[in-house]
């Protein structure tokens, strides 16, 4: 049986009187965590940003658009295929401004104001992880998570940025990674590999990642990364040339601590 | 003592007659000493017997109260002529205390001795006897004892053999506890690996939650 308005007013009012948090001040948080989410993952969807204020509340991002906070544009392929948005949102000159505001200086990100820069090839890959953290995020599953913008501005070289890293109420770190198309030869190899290393303890340096998750909506895809993380399945190590080729330096081993690190699950 | 006496008056008589010297006189004095000897010598008889037949009388009268002592214990032994004799003897007003006395008390004393002694070693050797086991029974005893050797052997050799048992078994109980505390070890690391394998479990079905999101 569906909640009356009065009802869901009520609710809300005995929660924010349990936190000691007046409407306003709700609203204000509720604005910068939109206004935050959008910097920290480049762009977002209208619907991922309406998700950030609860189930019960819409209408927040349009609200944003009409303050000039976020600046709205249509997606190439947009009311084309189902699963894409047909508008994106990023941050206008005043939401950047904003969020800066209440930034430290280790937490700011290079955040490109032009919406055309957006890779249009990853919305959908992009999206999903988006959906997943907001709702895991929503539902306690994880308290924290890094995006790859957070990510890239602290990596090193040659190490695995995942897609999100989520981290529980435990301080487990799961590194996500979204592949919806196959890879291949040396990518493949550079991908296993990476992970590998990043889920290995080498030297000093403890692993970046307790865990690493790979998911994709095909099942070959499944078996075929399922076999390549397989402990002891060959890994070819690639170098480049003089030529700039890249030719097969050496055969490496998926090492035994490996087993059951990383889980490959098909979404639908 | 009055034998003697007599006879020295008679003596002193004769020397005084002689003295005097009257020949025809002297020979009727003579004469009439004899005669006076004659019958000196006779009362000498006769004092002789009565004194024969009172030490007679005073020897039974102390044999009779010998007899007659201890409340005439055993009196039945003594001859009855001398019983009748010495207590006539007695009731004449004889004591009966010379050695005659003691002898026969002593003899009573002895006997009394002799009789109790006998009683007793006859009550002992009867007791002996009532008490000595038969042959059978020393043959039954002894085989008794044999047996009981053999037992005794026999529990003995058991109880080495318990002992040896009992060491076997005891050492079987050190090794079964060595054995026990070995698996109490392999049980804690099997639990510490448990609760590892459940921790990792519910880690891992925390992060296949994670896929929700994605629903």
């Amino acid at each position: 049986m569906a909640k009356t308005g009065a009802e869901l007013l009520a609710e809300q009012r005995a929660e924010l009187k349990a936190q000691g948090k007046t409407t306003r001040q709700l609203g204000r948080e509720r604005i910068y965590f939109a206004l935050d989410w959008i910097y920290r993952w480049g762009w977002s969807s209208p619907s991922v940003i309406d998700m950030t204020t609860g189930a019960s509340r819409r209408g927040l991002c349009a609200k944003l658009v009409r303050a000039g906070l976020l600046t709205e544009t249509k997606t190439a392929a947009g009311k084309i295929l189902e699963d894409l948005p047909s508008k994106i949102v990023t941050l206008s000159d005043d939401g950047l401004a904003y969020v800066e505001k209440h930034k430290q200086e280790q937490e700011l990100l290079d955040y490109p104001l032009n919406p055309y820069k957006v890779n249009q090839s990853l919305l959908r890959h992009d999206l999903l992880a988006q959906r997943a953290t907001i709702k895991n995020l929503r539902e306690g599953r994880i308290q924290e998570f890094r995006t790859p913008r957070e990510l890239a501005a602290k990596s090193q070289p040659g190490v695995k940025q995942p897609d999100v890293l989520w981290i529980n109420e435990a301080g487990r770190r799961i590194a996500v990674e979204i592949e919806l198309t196959a890879k291949f030869g040396r990518k493949l190899d550079d991908f296993v590999w990476s992970i590998v290393l990043s889920l290995s303890q080498l030297g000093d340096r403890e692993p970046l990642f307790d865990r690493c998750m790979i998911v994709t909506d095909s099942d070959a895809i499944v078996r075929r990364y399922m076999a390549a993380f397989k402990p002891g399945a060959i890994v070819n190590r690639w170098k480049k040339d003089a030529q700039s080729h890249f030719h097969i330096d050496r055969k490496v081993e998926v090492p035994e601590h490996i087993k059951g690190l990383v889980l490959c699950k098909k979404i639908d | 003592m009055q034998k003697n006496r007599l006879i020295a008056l008679a003596c002193a008589l004769a020397f005084s007659l002689v003295l005097s010297g009257c020949g025809e006189d002297t020979r009727q004095l003579q004469a009439q000493v004899e005669a006076q000897q004659a019958q000196i010598e006779q009362l000498q008889d006769k004092i002789d017997k009565l004194k024969q037949l009172h030490d007679q009388a005073d020897r039974a009268a102390s044999i009779y109260q010998g007899c007659m002592a201890m409340g005439g214990l055993f009196s039945q032994a003594c001859p009855e002529s001398v019983m009748v004799e010495g207590k006539a003897a007695i009731e004449s007003g004889y004591v009966g205390a010379g050695w005659q006395y003691w002898l026969a008390y002593s003899a009573k004393l002895l006997a009394v001795l002799i009789a109790t002694s006998l009683a007793v070693l006859s009550a002992l050797w009867l007791w002996l006897k009532w008490i000595e086991p038969g042959a059978e029974e020393i043959h039954e005893a002894k085989e008794t004892i044999a047996t009981a050797q053999q037992k005794a052997a026999a529990a003995q050799s058991e109880a080495a053999a318990a002992r040896s048992e009992k060491w076997r078994v005891d050492q079987d109980i050190a090794e079964a506890r060595r054995d026990l505390a070995q698996l109490h070890k392999q049980i804690d690391m099997l639990r510490g690996e448990l609760s590892e394998l459940e921790r990792e479990i519910e880690e891992k079905k925390r992060d296949l939650d994670l896929l929700g999101g994605f629903s």
